[in-house]
């Protein structure tokens, strides 16, 4: 038998992740049932995730200039270099303690603030800025040098103060990016199930009894899947999301009935080759009835890990026809889809003077580690399937 | 030929029941349920979809342009897939040791990966940071279709079906090259890749055919990401109007259903020139 390029060898490490992933999606599904609607808070919005890290790598701000006086620029070496090196953070909490050393290039005599928030101060000898801010809003915070040249250097940069730590800042409305997307966990588990319970659960059904009884319930299960399979399935998703009212769950049942014919499929083929095994025929001699040697025997124990893989694949289709409608503008009517909140960053991005990137890369990273979880989830069951062949 | 044509029919006029059923549940319009049914599969049959309201032309104006982008990007894909993953996937089974071979196959396995939209918006983004004119359609069927955006979008349309086509390519090679007659014909002193591109024409064509509807699907959703005005762009457009133009998304549906009918022409055709006992 020629093996399978790129098939699988080993699949406990796969199950491990894929256990560790689909427990944070539980969790986040959880949580999003119970977590009320945030409200708007435009005077926020666009804010750079509050993590230091992603905020260097994420956030490009024009503000964050050096504007240098007349008398400086006179001197046309000097305007070349950049005065300051640092750049501070563009977030702060109120409550919490704020702080920025500056660095600059060239001798400072003396600093001052302006268009700070309230609650910080300059050390006018140092520069360094510190205290804790006591009301929130977006501030473009100048911070002034007295040179010893005799010119004077404005160091601008935004400052966005809120109430709320906010890992991976806020969205057009001010809202936090975070729970949004702990939100979008309620638009995959539960519909991606019903569509699985349908696609698998119908397909298992049709695909074992076109295999085992070949002749009528063959020709009818094989005109059902062609029929199916005749109309592209996201035209249909579109059709059925605009009939439905842009009901999820209807649409979800729709993507189980694309998935069927696939599933019944890949099921009658396997029960069609099983039928004629040994085992099966030594169970007829043992006066087993069809039924029990078809559901136990063949299906129960043989297909099981196909049957996992079938549903993680099943799970990866649902989600990413409901990413897909709802970036569509088909899809929920909320926005709290990941594919809402898709198209939401690809036109803030467009949009935007500043960069907010991140408001792609996240919904994208997360709808990344949904489709590893259940591709992992297929990738150890396939495994377990090679092993057992 | 007789089963083709009754599979081609069967499959237009299911599509044609089925999407006028769907358009009749659409909320709006006149009579019963069942008067709107009959009204669509009316226009459907006589082929007289009137005058849109969304484009402002003639229905079925519209749809030939849309439906030339369509046809565009998915033969644009087409290509690439027969072009890159053919040769590579008989590279693999021919040198299977080869390092440069086994990189590039892990390279497109990586790439498939990633599901069309994310690829799509990924590089949306990355053309609209950085590129000074931005890789987007302008919705405007006549426009037409950049041979850029037909290219980038063939890849990412592509990419998920390369990897399947290295994979079956490979497979087949490996069992052809075992079957008896391939060692006769190089017992023989012939040539074997003559008899290796025929006997790789069946699978392919399965494949394609198989993953057909997928690769409309893909079409629709880059069409719609990057503004390009195809089919996907019409249907979607049309749908998300208040006053939704349902002589133009039937029209349109029934042109995504004869591009999937295409597809298993072609690969009738394609079977039928490379196996004789098909021709037979």
């Amino acid at each position: 038998m020629v093996s399978i390029p790129g098939a699988p060898r080993r699949g406990r490490g796969s199950f491990a992740v894929a256990a560790v992933l689909l427990g944070l999606l539980l969790a986040a599904t959880v949580a999003s049932f119970r977590m009320e609607e945030e409200s708007s808070q435009p005077d926020l919005r666009f804010q750079p995730p509050h993590i230091g890290f992603l905020q260097r790598a994420l956030w490009q701000s024009p503000a964050h200039d050096v504007e240098i006086t007349t008398d400086l620029l006179m001197n046309e070496t000097e305007t070349r270099r950049q005065v300051f090196r640092s750049v501070p953070s563009s977030t702060a909490v109120t409550g919490r303690p704020y702080q920025y050393h500056p660095e600059a290039t060239l001798p400072v005599d003396g600093y001052s603030l302006r268009d700070a928030p309230p609650g910080l101060q300059v050390d006018e000898a140092t520069g360094q800025v510190s205290g804790t801010p006591t009301l929130e809003g977006r501030y473009d915070v100048v911070l002034e040098g007295r040179l010893q040249s005799g010119g004077r250097v404005e160091h601008r940069f935004p400052l966005f103060v809120d109430q709320r730590f906010l890992p991976l800042g806020t969205d057009k409305r001010g809202k936090d990016v975070s729970l949004r997307i702990v939100r979008a966990a309620r638009y995959i588990l539960l519909p991606g199930l019903i569509a699985v319970l349908v696609g698998v659960g119908g397909g298992v059904l049709l695909g074992a009894l076109a295999g085992f009884y070949p002749g009528i319930i063959q020709r009818v299960a094989n005109g059902l899947m062609q029929g199916i399979e005749a109309v592209p399935g996201l035209l249909l998703l579109f059709l059925v999301a605009v009939i439905s009212g842009f009901n999820l769950y209807i649409v979800m049942v729709m993507v189980g009935l694309i998935l069927l014919p696939e599933t019944a499929r890949s099921v009658a083929e396997r029960v069609e080759s099983f039928r004629r095994r040994d085992f099966v025929e030594a169970a007829r001699e043992l006066g087993m009835r069809d039924r029990t040697i078809l559901w136990v025997e063949i299906v129960w124990h043989n297909l099981r890990p196909l049957l996992v893989a079938r549903m993680a694949q099943g799970f990866v289709f649902a989600v990413l026809a409901e990413v897909t409608l709802s970036y569509m503008g088909l899809g929920v009517q909320d926005d709290g889809s990941l594919g809402s909140m898709l198209l939401e960053g690809r036109t803030a991005m467009a949009g935007a003077r500043e960069s907010v990137v991140w408001l792609v890369l996240v919904p994208v990273t997360a709808l990344l580690l949904v489709i590893a979880a259940f591709s992992l989830l297929e990738r150890g069951a396939l495994a377990r399937w090679e092993r057992a062949r | 030929m007789r089963s083709l044509l009754a599979e081609l029919a069967g499959v237009l006029l299911g599509s044609i029941v089925l999407v006028s059923i769907a358009l009749a549940l659409l909320p709006g319009g006149e009579g019963t349920w069942l008067d709107r049914v009959l009204e669509h599969l009316a226009t459907a049959l006589s082929l007289d979809f009137g005058y849109s309201q969304v484009s402002r032309r003639p229905v079925m104006d519209t749809i030939l342009d849309a439906g030339a982008t369509s046809a565009l990007i998915i033969a644009s894909t087409a290509a690439l897939l027969l072009s890159v993953g053919v040769p590579l996937g008989v590279l693999a089974a021919q040198y299977p040791g080869s390092r440069v071979i086994s990189s590039t196959r892990r390279l497109v396995d990586s790439f498939s990966s990633l599901p069309v939209l994310v690829w799509s918006t990924l590089i949306f983004v990355w053309a609209a940071a950085t590129l000074s004119e931005p890789l987007v359609g302008t919705g405007r069927s006549d426009r037409g279709v950049s041979v850029v955006s037909a290219a980038v979008v063939a890849l990412l349309l592509g990419d998920r079906l390369l990897a399947d086509i290295v994979r079956r390519v490979e497979i087949s090679t490996r069992e052809i090259l075992a079957e008896p007659y391939m060692r006769t014909v190089r017992a023989a002193g012939f040539g074997v890749r003559r008899h290796l591109v025929r006997s790789l024409v069946p699978p392919i064509a399965d494949l394609i055919v198989s993953r057909s509807l997928f690769l409309i699907g893909g079409a629709i959703v880059v069409e719609r990401v990057f503004s390009l005005p195809g089919l996907g762009f019409t249907v979607v457009d049309a749908l998300e109007r208040a006053e939704q133009d349902k002589s133009l998304v039937l029209a349109a549906a029934l042109a995504l259903v004869m591009i999937g009918l295409w597809f298993r022409v072609v690969r009738y055709a394609a079977v039928a020139f490379a196996d004789p006992r098909a021709r037979a």
